[in-house]
């Protein structure tokens, strides 16, 4: 997402230059009006200045190519930019307006340090919830200094990658999967190859690649011998985001989907990581499926494929998902479901997954911080609504513990919840 | 200035508020307005405009405007005299000037306008020793009238060329 630079660039009057010529214009009949000049004198300046600062303000820059990138944690984001390009004096005449990503509040004044040929920025924002979003670049042109005319200043503008999700599925690497396919006749034929932890050296095969190759052992025992690896597969996973549209508010699902794929996006990143062989699928009206395995290339897949997931307009049956799963995966595989559960195409996912050997695990993002503090209500109203909406969404919920363990996500920015529940096994209540 | 401490100096000097100042005082001082009405009225009025810019960032771009008001309040009511015609022009320069030095954006604004700003300068002189030159004040309107078309006219016409010279191509800073 870049524009390159060498796009035609055409003066953009203000608000502020229409304000001085309205104003001078006015002042330009009150003088002939009036058959005064002194009017006149004063619309002079008023209606040359847009002209003249367009014309001869110095150093307007035609390209500035941009680098940036987002640090901080949790819901705060750093982010630091640079601006380069063949601008001397123009720099100090550079204009940089960020675009928060949708719902960011900035936390502080962006800061800028200039010089000839660089302009380098620092702003920050605080996130709502957990948000995988791809920044748009900000908008860089030149202003002379009256602010009263604008050129559009071209150059690369890279859009910004940013992912913020619980700190906590981070931790979800060092904890065992259990083992799910393990079906009579399977074997792992994959898991000593090119990839994974050091297993053994062995002899090398005439087409052995040279980058498997042990040079030292080779040189040892004088004949060429290659390095095999283990891939050390501690589980495997299915991963079910729920993108059907569950209430009537459609912004309210489309917020809480966002949350939902953050969460879904850092679990699968944790567990790639800890070489768990993850599969994704997304379930609209349709299922969107991809298949489970681990690696680099399957991890790109997969977290393009979670970052790409939006709402399905229309919600598809249940059953539907359940069956397309059965198409795609073995019956057996764990499944952990990401739903809002806000409705009641949601409620009966899980018992139509059950049904069809897929052990299911959901993690439920709550609307309820979402719906309340909406300023309607009075305080006491408020902490009334919130308890009686709370002891509902536990009822709905106690009833599909019958099928799968249940995670509440009510404290977006914390997935303690899971992470708690994989590391004391004990307390899994699968019927 | 490499770290993320580093800012740079903003603008928004007080000596550049008080050259607007002083001009539009003095243009309201041979105005119309009888006792100190004049001077305040413009004071009060650049006053207003440099509180709403510095408060609130969304509408800077229209903070001018109590002081543009109160300028043309004083343009309305001055008598035509040489002495008002050209501090009229000095106010309204004046005004623009406390314009370039925004307290948001870096400083040493009235500097990087300093062009553009003299050019409005040079015409504003120039229309003024016109006018001294041609006694009756109807000529004199006409004069400066012709006079800011052709200068307006000019403008366009470089402002024109200068575009279409520079085009799609490498940056000249």
């Amino acid at each position: 997402m870049s524009v390159t630079a060498g796009a035609v660039r055409a003066v953009r009057w203000t608000g502020r230059a229409y304000l001085l010529l309205g104003s001078g214009s006015l002042l330009l009949f009150t003088a002939v009006a009036s058959r005064s000049p002194v009017p006149l004198f004063v619309a002079l300046p008023l209606l040359l200045i847009p002209f003249a600062s367009a014309a001869f303000a110095p150093g307007q820059p035609t390209a500035a190519d941009l680098s940036w990138s987002a640090a901080g944690l949790g819901p705060d984001v750093d982010v630091a930019g640079e601006l380069r390009g063949p601008f001397g004096s123009g720099a100090g005449n550079l204009v940089v307006e960020p675009r928060p990503p949708p719902g960011a509040v900035p936390t502080g004044p962006i800061r800028f340090a200039r010089a000839p040929g660089v302009v380098r920025f620092w702003l920050r924002w605080r996130l709502p919830e957990p948000t995988i979003t791809t920044v748009r670049p900000p908008a860089v042109f030149w202003q002379d200094p009256l602010a009263v005319a604008e050129v559009d200043v071209g150059g690369a503008r890279p859009a910004l990658p940013l992912g913020r999700y619980p700190a906590e599925v981070h931790r979800l690497g060092a904890i065992r999967l259990d083992r799910t396919i393990a079906l009579p006749g399977e074997t792992f034929s994959r898991r000593i190859g090119a990839s994974g932890e050091f297993y053994g050296i062995r002899e090398a095969a005439p087409d052995e690649p040279w980058g498997r190759i042990n040079w030292r052992a080779s040189a040892r025992v004088g004949r060429l011998l290659a390095n095999d690896y283990q891939v050390d597969l501690t589980g495997d996973l299915l991963i079910v985001l729920d993108a059907r549209p569950g209430s009537s508010d459609r912004a309210l699902d489309a917020r809480l989907l966002g949350i939902a794929r953050a969460g879904v996006y850092g679990i699968a990143d944790a567990l790639f990581h800890s070489k768990v062989r993850v599969a994704f699928a997304s379930f609209g009206e349709f299922l969107d499926a991809l298949p489970l395995s681990a690696g680099r290339g399957h991890r790109a897949r997969v977290l393009a494929a979670i970052a790409a997931s939006r709402l399905a307009p229309v919600a598809g049956p249940a059953e539907r998902c359940a069956f397309s799963l059965k198409r795609f995966y073995r019956p057996g595989l764990t499944t952990m479901v990401i739903s809002s559960w806000t409705g009641e195409p949601s409620e009966e996912l899980v018992p139509y997954l059950r049904r069809q050997g897929f052990p299911p695990l959901l993690i439920s993002p709550s609307p309820l911080p979402l719906l309340l503090g909406s300023g309607e209500l009075s305080p006491v109203e408020e902490q009334v609504a919130r308890r009686l909406e709370l002891v509902e969404r536990r009822v709905r919920l106690s009833e599909t513990w019958r099928y799968a363990p249940v995670i509440d996500w009510d404290d977006y920015w914390s997935l303690e919840g899971l992470a708690r529940f994989l590391r004391r096994p004990s307390r899994r209540r699968v019927s | 200035m490499n770290g993320p401490e580093a800012g740079e100096r903003l603008g928004g000097s007080r000596s550049t508020f008080g050259v607007a100042a002083l001009a539009i005082a003095a243009f309201g001082l041979v105005g119309g307005l009888p006792y100190f009405l004049g001077p305040a009225l413009g004071v009060v009025g650049l006053g207003v405009a440099a509180l709403v810019r510095r408060r609130s960032a969304r509408g800077r771009t229209f903070a001018p405007m109590p002081a543009l008001v109160a300028l043309t309040a004083l343009a309305v009511t001055a008598p035509a005299v040489a002495s008002a015609e050209l501090l009229g022009g000095v106010a309204s320069l004046g005004l623009l000037l406390w314009m370039a030095d925004d307290p948001r954006r870096p400083a040493g604004g009235g500097r990087r306008a300093s062009l553009a700003l003299a050019s409005c300068g040079l015409t504003v002189g120039i229309a003024w020793a016109v006018l001294l030159a041609v006694p009756h004040p109807a000529g004199g309107v006409g004069v400066a009238g012709a006079l800011l078309a052709l200068v307006l006219l000019f403008l366009a016409y470089l402002l024109a060329r200068e575009a279409e010279a520079r085009g799609p191509g490498p940056a000249t800073a």
